[in-house]
């Protein structure tokens, strides 16, 4: 019975289940990326400033502790139903998992290494791209990766707010107890959620290598 | 008349606003092409001192001048590119190869492929790391040695000729720091580089030496040839800090450069000899197991530089400032000929 609806459904709406997980990476992707944007700059800023790390990560983790539905619906007064309130709620929800491991990765750079590099005469944009970056990417690319598991949860709620994704099918489902849709709901956004994580701890581990020197493989 | 590469006037230097002075009104003349050794227990301000003059830290108050210039007024990064810098733990870049290391003033200086490459090769044959063997390696699959020949390379890329060294062997095995110092002071002479190099070992400060700065508490207690330092110390703390190194370990520490005296053209054929660099030690040891007069002391080359004579050896802990000086303006007057 289940095969055969499941078999059909998949037939018949195959535009759909595809169209609604695109709908969901693209929220995820134009989330994260605005986030990362925000989160690499900040969190290098704050990793000099410890004081000021503290206060605005306090901030940000009591956004990160509100549940995901009630920020959502915080949202809808002022920026309406859609897309584009749940880019925002995904950007904010990653924000403090983003910095935290941004902060962490600049702060965890050797000292000497830093007055190493500036006392070669290193402008401040050298030193950057040359040896902060590169050092911190495992960090940042860990932090990138737990924010993309996450945000690839809270973005199935986002379909309350009527910002499509694969967490339409999981709602419609439930309500009309359409257990074919409920299939599809659980195994695409956990699949994408499963598959996101292992591309990235693959590049975190790449990152890793690149960063300790080839020497850490073994 | 020597110029001097590094002139510090009056300079101090404080991080908070009450905080106490690190560097209290410090002034200090390095001349070029000098082996300046800085002398310090931890929180003395040695360190301190060396990143005032490539700029890592400001002056609170007070001047510092490079070849003249004062520092304020010149580019920060272009003048630090001017100086090597090389840090104990070396400093290195763990993200890169030991080639991309050395390379990196080069890179910033936008040199060309073919002249990055050969400049790279020539410095790893100089630090004796064979370039086929350790270009492609990364920082962390070196010993500490290697990984400090790798910071000397880097920091001598672009040819600088100020080289300030923040205990760069402080963190090596006694074996590894006696090959590393002696390769040191080669580069220095050969080079004819402006070294100024902090440690908080009395050997090492007064081994590769010609001039030792001794600093406590902000302060230059003495500054002064290692000679001097040893047989006429200014203070009390300088007497402490060397009375612990018995007469052998004095002239373990001196080089015979620091009292040679002039030939008068007629040696036995027959004499010992020792070359400049060696410790006095080393002369006695001449002295007591041969019968000779005067041990000859010479250059890398051979070639002749002055004597020392057994009874210049036994008036050593009193003898007249004058005589000190002798050594080293020899030693000034061959350079100049080398050069």
């Amino acid at each position: 019975m289940f095969f055969s609806n499941l078999l059909e459904y998949t037939a018949n709406h195959f535009d759909v289940l595809v169209s609604c997980f695109i709908r969901h990476l693209a929220l995820v992707t134009t989330s994260l990326f605005f986030s990362v944007v925000v989160a690499i700059p900040l969190g290098w800023f704050l990793s000099r400033k410890k004081e000021l790390s503290i206060v605005v990560l306090s901030i940000f983790s009591i956004i990160y502790s509100i549940p995901s539905l009630s920020l959502l619906s915080i949202f809808i007064p002022i920026t309406g139903l859609g897309f584009k309130t749940a880019v925002i709620v995904l950007l904010l929800y990653s924000q403090f998992i983003l910095l935290r491991n941004i902060i962490a990765g600049f702060s965890s750079i050797g000292k000497n290494v830093i007055e190493a590099g500036k006392g070669m005469g290193m402008s401040k944009t050298q030193l950057f791209f040359w040896i902060q970056l590169p050092l911190a990417a495992p960090a940042i690319l860990s932090g990138i990766r737990i924010a993309t598991v996450s945000a690839i949860g809270i973005a199935d709620i986002a379909a309350s707010v009527g910002a499509g994704g694969i967490g339409t099918l999981l709602f419609q489902g439930m309500q009309t107890m359409d257990y074919v849709k409920m299939f599809w709901g659980t195994v695409l956004s956990a699949g994408l959620a499963f598959c996101a994580n292992q591309i990235l701890s693959d590049l975190e581990h790449v990152a890793l290598l690149k960063a300790s020197g080839w020497s850490a493989e073994t | 008349m020597a110029v001097n590469a590094i002139e510090l006037k009056n300079v101090s230097m404080r991080f908070g606003k009450d905080s106490k002075d690190v560097v209290k009104n410090v002034s200090i003349k390095i001349p070029e092409n000098s082996f300046v050794t800085v002398l310090g227990t931890s929180g003395s301000g040695k360190t301190t001192l060396i990143k005032l003059i490539n700029r890592l830290y400001e002056a609170t108050s007070g001047e510092i001048f490079f070849f003249g210039k004062n520092i304020r007024e010149l580019n920060v990064e272009n003048y630090r590119r001017q100086i090597g810098y090389v840090i104990q733990q070396s400093g290195l870049f763990p993200h890169m190869t030991v080639e991309q290391n050395v390379a990196v003033i080069p890179k910033m200086l936008k040199w060309d492929e073919k002249r990055t490459q050969s400049r790279v090769d020539e410095l790893l044959k100089l630090v004796r790391l064979p370039p086929a063997v350790f270009k492609n390696r990364f920082p962390s699959q070196l010993s500490g040695g290697q990984q400090q020949r790798v910071g000397i390379a880097r920091a001598l890329a672009a040819n600088p000729s100020v080289l300030l060294m923040d205990e760069p062997f402080g963190a090596l095995d006694a074996i590894t720091r006696q090959k590393l110092q002696a390769e040191i002071l080669e580069i220095q002479k050969r080079f004819r580089k402006t070294i100024l190099f902090v440690t908080h070992d009395v050997h090492e400060a007064f081994k590769l030496g010609e001039r030792t700065v001794i600093m406590k508490g902000g302060e230059i207690q003495q500054y002064d040839t290692p000679y001097n330092i040893l047989f006429h110390p200014a203070n009390e703390f300088v007497r402490r800090i060397v009375s612990s190194e018995n007469f052998v370990e004095k002239l373990r520490v001196l080089r015979a450069s620091s009292i040679v005296h002039p030939s008068d053209g007629i040696e036995a054929p027959d004499a010992p000899s020792v070359n400049a660099g060696d410790t006095l030690l080393d002369v006695l040891d001449q002295f007591l197991t041969t019968n000779a007069a005067a041990v000859l002391v010479t250059d890398k080359q051979g070639g002749l530089l002055g004597r020392i004579t057994w009874e210049q050896f036994r008036l050593i802990p009193g003898r007249p400032d004058s005589e000190i000086y002798r050594g080293a303006a020899l030693r000034a007057v061959k350079g100049v000929r080398q050069g």
